[in-house]
């Protein structure tokens, strides 16, 4: 420790009077995604404090969404996360139908678990994808961008549109699958599960990636309970908890989810933890169009763009591709939610583990650090 | 995910993306071919188009919109003498949901696969003239049609909203 | 050892605090603000380990916020909603940071949403909003347009 270069330069610092200084570490840092900062109070290279530096993209959504009808707030939930919008959806509509206590048609259930884990993929792409930019690997970055575009491709033609699908309304889904859209996901899926071998080369066999990574960030199996982690985080620290297994939501009752767990607890468990689920993810919605009911796709709940839901509230919570997402809707039995609060899965581990883990931390790290945890600052924020 | 040793010739493998076809399209040359019908997809939600013989201004889609982006003009007077009303979408606030859309009593009201708009600038304008400018052209107006090629559109499907 | 949810409701109800069975896997349960604390520390201790969410409710009409912790047990499967009731006129409650350590940031947040203060809560600073010299947005009696009518001369259209 003595002789480190940390060590090193701080004592040279100290020498010259510059003990410590304030590194804003984002939102104009290129190691940082999305709106977001760490107020970083660094010795040399090493952190000594962190203060984290949210709000840049607050919205004030909880709010917004008391004013809008219950059918407007489809158009605004999916921008609390950009990169997997269809949980939001999915959650919100999931809250209101279970304060309305409907069961929605079975077809609906299943096209809204195929746009779960399509957004799932497109999501996980995404994050690897950030996760090798983040250690200097563009080319697989890349590579997962140009993937991710044809899972894009797919939900522009089931919904009309390509990142804000919009797609699940109270009561059952807007479209059905179109014709040739089965066979092209199929394809697709192939596709994807051959790149995964160029993945493997590209980033999760390279030496890069396990120097960097090895050790960076470890998160203990009772610790991930205790700090609130969900998703990904909390399996590859070794918990076997999924919310599809364990309150299953959509069409999961009726597939057979098998979570994937590692122990290591570390920022290059949760890499593979990723990979591992992405490979499990298309193997899901292969199983999830092989049983898909024919049938309605939309339950009639009258007027939608009228609809009162009945005084009560609810707790829905979805399985999104960083973890639990939840939504707590309150109705006052009007045409207006009374209360919507949004719980994001970034919220324990960017702001919370933060505080944990960085200090003593190179700033090298810090967006490795951020990518392995799948940190997406939108549902922070809000 | 082992880490085995790999052959000085690994590399070479790369070569193959010489000879494969490239992912993008080069865009106003070539359109995208992934979709029944090349461009974008069949049911994109594009520039909107309305029928103005069979919009019979209700006004059911400023309800509906969740970002105000819709107003009723009055563009004229029937027989009775009562003002008939066009709808106007501002696309600095439209979000491109398509509730407007599903909402359309008539079906009059859809959506194309256009997605390209473009204002022409004044080059002596100033700056702020420039942006007041833009403001009054980014819509769509009742008499002006923004492309006639319909994409997002609920009239052969069950009406989802309304 | 997982238990079902009639027996957590029959544990909860010989504690004495009232529990409603909302949905399958989700029940509710009203908690008064002294007793918040112990419930907490009672549920954590059946195996409730797994704080998911802390959000707040203006319930501007019976003049009192609710605050609704939400707890998810991984052995049992039950989500329980922990509802309490705190006046709107002096809105304390006290802190939960020692139960579990991510409630600093949800009381942080509905500290400065809400302005409910965390009784033993040493940094309730503002995390989201800068220079806020208003009432607490997140409050029904808190007026958007207006606001933005007074702060950036906004039109409003209808």
């Amino acid at each position: 420790m003595m002789d480190s270069p940390s060590y090193m330069l701080s004592k040279i610092a100290e020498k010259d009077n510059l003990t410590v200084y304030e590194l804003f570490f984002g939102p104009n840092h290129p190691g940082m995604h999305g709106n977001f900062g760490y107020v970083l109070e660094m010795i040399g290279t090493e952190i000594v404090k962190v203060r984290p530096n949210a709000g840049h993209l607050h919205r004030g959504f909880e709010k917004l969404m008391e004013q809008k009808l219950w059918v407007q707030n489809i158009a605004l939930v999916p921008r609390i996360c950009v990169a997997d919008p269809d949980p939001n959806e999915v959650a919100y509509c999931t809250a209101i139908e279970k304060i309305l206590r409907v069961d929605i048609p079975d077809r609906a259930k299943f096209l809204r678990t195929i746009t779960l884990e399509m957004s799932r993929l497109s999501s996980f792409l995404m994050g690897m994808g950030a996760l090798a930019a983040a250690v200097g690997l563009y080319t697989a970055m890349n590579i997962m961008t140009a993937d991710r575009d044809l899972i894009l491709d797919l939900f522009e033609w089931l919904t009309g549109a390509r990142v804000y699908h919009m797609f699940s309304i109270p009561g059952g889904v807007r479209n059905d699958l179109p014709d040739g859209f089965v066979e092209r996901l199929y394809k697709v899926l192939d596709h994807l599960e051959k790149r995964l071998i160029e993945y493997d080369k590209l980033l999760f066999e390279n030496p890069i990636i396990h120097k960097r990574l090895k050790g960076l960030g470890y998160v203990s199996k009772e610790d991930a309970v205790k700090y609130g982690l969900t998703g990904p985080n909390l399996r590859a620290s070794g918990n076997p908890y999924d919310v599809r297994v364990d309150d299953p939501y959509a069409a999961y009752p009726y597939l057979d989810v098998r979570v994937i767990t590692q122990e290591g607890g570390d920022a290059l468990t949760r890499a593979i933890q990723i990979r591992l689920e992405f490979e499990e993810t298309i193997n899901l919605i292969r199983r999830a169009l092989k049983t898909m009911p024919e049938g309605e796709i939309r339950l009639n709940l009258g007027n939608l763009s009228a609809l009162k839901v009945p005084k009560g509230e609810a707790y829905a919570k979805v399985e999104s591709s960083k973890g639990e997402f939840g939504y707590y809707v309150v109705s006052d039995g009007g045409m207006k939610p009374y209360r919507v609060a949004v719980r994001g899965p970034s919220l324990p581990a960017g702001l919370l583990l933060a505080q944990k883990h960085l200090p003593k931390m190179k700033i090298d790290d810090v967006a490795a650090w951020m990518a392995s945890l799948a940190i997406c600052p939108p549902d922070i924020d809000k | 995910m082992s880490l085995g040793d790999k052959s000085v010739y690994s590399p070479l493998t790369n070569l193959k993306n010489l000879f494969k076809k490239p992912m993008t399209v080069k865009y106003p040359k070539e359109i995208l071919k992934v979709f029944p019908k090349d461009g974008v997809s069949p049911i994109y939600r594009g520039l909107h188009t309305n029928d103005l013989n069979k919009c019979i201004g209700c006004g059911m889609c400023q309800r509906i919109c969740p970002f105000d982006a819709i107003e009723m003009k009055v563009i004229g007077e029937n027989e009775q003498g009562r003002a008939i009303k066009k709808p106007v979408v501002d696309y600095g606030r439209c979000s491109f949901c398509g509730f407007c859309v599903d909402v359309c009593p008539t079906n009059s009201l859809k959506m194309s696969r256009h997605y390209i708009y473009k204002v022409k600038t004044v080059k002596s304008m100033s700056a702020k003239e420039e942006v007041e400018h833009i403001k009054q052209k980014f819509k769509l107006l009742p008499d002006e049609s923004l492309g006639d090629d319909i994409g997002y559109n609920t009239g052969k499907t069950k009406k989802i909203l309304g | 050892m997982k238990l079902d949810k009639e027996s957590i409701i029959e544990l909860l109800n010989q504690k004495g605090v009232e529990v409603l069975d909302l949905y399958p896997n989700q029940i509710s349960v009203n908690i008064k603000k002294d007793n918040l604390l112990n419930h907490l520390v009672f549920l954590r201790s059946i195996g409730f380990d797994h704080l998911s969410f802390i959000n707040a409710v203006d319930f501007i009409d019976e003049g009192e916020f609710e605050l609704v912790y939400h707890v998810w047990s991984y052995t049992h499967k039950i989500h329980v909603l922990n509802k309490v009731r705190i006046s709107r006129n002096n809105p304390v409650i006290p802190t939960i940071v020692n139960l579990w350590e991510q409630a600093q940031f949800y009381e942080q947040e509905i500290h400065e949403f809400f302005g409910i203060i965390f009784e033993g809560n040493k940094d309730l600073s503002p995390l989201f909003l800068e220079n806020w010299v208003d009432i607490p947005p997140l409050r029904k009696d808190f007026d958007t347009k207006e606001f933005s009518v007074r702060l950036f001369g906004a039109e409003i259209r209808r």
